[in-house]
């Protein structure tokens, strides 16, 4: 995976929410959520500003102690769940991070994970939503 | 008033909003005209059909007199055995039975969902709606137990509420929502709580809006129904006379009006206390004790969004602040049914407000 490559989040498909530490991430294409852990929400919310890897990846390093820890594989592995869900998508737009507040100094590093539930699946057969116009015409997904 | 296009079939017919004005108004024999307050705005309802009537039997608690002032949203309900209303969008090949096609253009936003032959759509720019269906005979259950559910939380989610799918129960000075998919003990916590003397909003989808004039998070009744399995309304006798659907299938729900059953213990608003998920233990004694803000979010937000799609894309963080706002609980359910309201209202009384934060619309 290029380090120079950036991702957005797969709008207006993909909602997320971070709370207590975790993130709640809602495909509204699919009807499957998921929540992420670790040091996934500080990722997904710089992954999903098209911070680009190297930044991504740097700004982990601020946030945790990351001694000895494979940060890029780490890195690498989480992006491939999240673009295999749908969840991000190529961006063309790299935007640099802004700087996280300093803390009291980097937390352990705890390496990102991503649960992913489909029991609401059934409640959601649903086109995903779309934009109408007379010129286009009724729209199919 | 400027018609809207609502959609264009594949075959370039155009569904408007005139359109469907003219369908409501070529069905509309002996229309009937209700007025009711949700959430306290006033609605008028407008039924064109003697089948759709029943429809507004799970708003009987929130019937308000007509105003001369225009509402702040009218519904058209009508039903047109053998022909549709304009022309459908088409459900594409191999389509999922329960498909809905949803859309937005404009200040109009609609869902079709041709495996029930209903139509939703809201005109936020006139504040009317138009919810038809094929034959008001054939509508599933669960329309009867929550009618126009989506428009309901289109409209409302422009004002800084709308539904969530929880059961809400408490006292006039305070309530709480019970939040879980389907199955998780929302219904028999409700109705346990209406018998053992609470306030009942809810069993299903309830209104949450996020603030009242600085007073916090309150909770607004929607649907004054409760929907039961068959092993659920073994454990209700009483509700028996508030069932609605006797002749329905093995597979259907029980659908009970507990707004004619306990019509005293409506409760129309009351402030949000706290937010409660429950869990069945198989244990004889119910506790609650403290949960965590993201296990109340993740058993709300999901099947609310999924369930009551086209909402604004900012529902979630929406749904997010309410639920940082008020404490959150787990509910550990046992088997000994009496213990479960004691504990519920136990925490009600301890976390009351003063009277000055209930609305009384």
């Amino acid at each position: 995976m290029s380090t120079r490559q950036c991702w957005r989040v797969n709008a207006p498909d993909v909602i997320s929410e971070t709370i207590d530490g975790e993130t709640i991430i809602l495909h509204l294409g699919n009807g499957f959520y998921f929540s992420a852990g670790g040091c996934g929400p500080a990722a997904w919310s710089l992954l999903s500003c098209s911070a680009t890897v190297d930044d991504t990846a740097a700004a982990l390093r601020q946030l945790y102690q990351t001694d000895g820890v494979d940060l890029e594989g780490e890195l690498d592995r989480f992006i491939e769940e999240l673009t295999s869900e749908g969840l991000l998508v190529p961006s063309d737009t790299p935007r640099s991070p802004t700087p996280e507040p300093a803390g009291a100094g980097p937390m352990p590093f705890v390496p990102p994970t991503l649960s992913k539930f489909t029991d609401m699946e059934d409640l959601l057969l649903l086109d995903p939503v779309h934009e109408v116009s007379p010129k286009q015409g009724w729209p199919y997904a | 008033m400027t018609s809207t296009t609502v959609s264009t079939s594949p075959e370039g017919g155009l569904l408007t909003t005139d359109g469907l004005a003219g369908s409501f108004r070529a069905s509309a024999a002996g229309l009937s005209e209700r007025w009711i307050a949700v959430a306290g705005r006033l609605v008028r309802i407008r039924v064109g059909s003697p089948r759709m009537l029943r429809l507004l039997e799970a708003f009987e608690h929130l019937s308000a007199p007509a105003a001369e002032a225009d509402p702040g949203l009218t519904i058209n309900v009508w039903d047109s055995p053998g022909r549709t209303p304009g022309p459908l969008p088409q459900e594409p090949p191999g389509a999922p039975r329960g498909l809905r096609m949803v859309w937005t253009g404009g200040s109009v936003q609609g869902c079709y969902q041709p495996g029930q032959d209903t139509l939703s759509v809201l005109d936020h720019g006139v504040g009317e709606a138009w919810f038809w269906c094929l034959n008001g005979a054939d509508l599933p259950y669960w329309e009867h137990a929550a009618p126009f559910r989506l428009i309901l939380n289109w409209w409302l989610a422009a004002q800084g509420a709308g539904l969530v799918h929880a059961a809400a129960i408490g006292r006039p000075a305070g309530g709480v929502l019970v939040v879980g998919k389907g199955g998780s003990g929302k219904s028999t916590t409700a109705l346990l709580s209406l018998l053992g003397g609470m306030s009942y909003a809810s069993d299903d989808y309830v209104i949450v809006e996020r603030d009242i004039d600085g007073r916090g998070p309150h909770i607004h009744s929607a649907f004054g129904s409760a929907k039961l399995d068959g092993q659920q309304c073994s454990l209700f006798p009483s509700l028996d006379g508030a069932l609605v659907n006797p002749d329905r299938q093995p597979e259907e729900k029980a659908v009970f009006l507990v707004n004619r059953f306990a019509p005293d213990q409506m409760m129309p608003s009351m402030p949000l206390l706290a937010i409660l998920t429950p869990r069945i233990t198989g244990q004889p004694t119910t506790s609650v004790r403290p949960g965590s803000s993201l296990a109340a979010l993740a058993a709300l937000a999901p099947s609310t969004i999924f369930q009551l799609p086209g909402a604004p894309a900012t529902e979630l963080r929406s749904m997010s602040e309410v639920v940082r706002s008020v404490p959150t609980y787990e509910l550990a359910l046992g088997t000994d049914f009496q213990e479960i309201p004691h504990h519920i209202d136990e925490l009600i009384m301890a976390l009351s407000v003063p009277d000055d934060r209930v609305r009384h619309p």
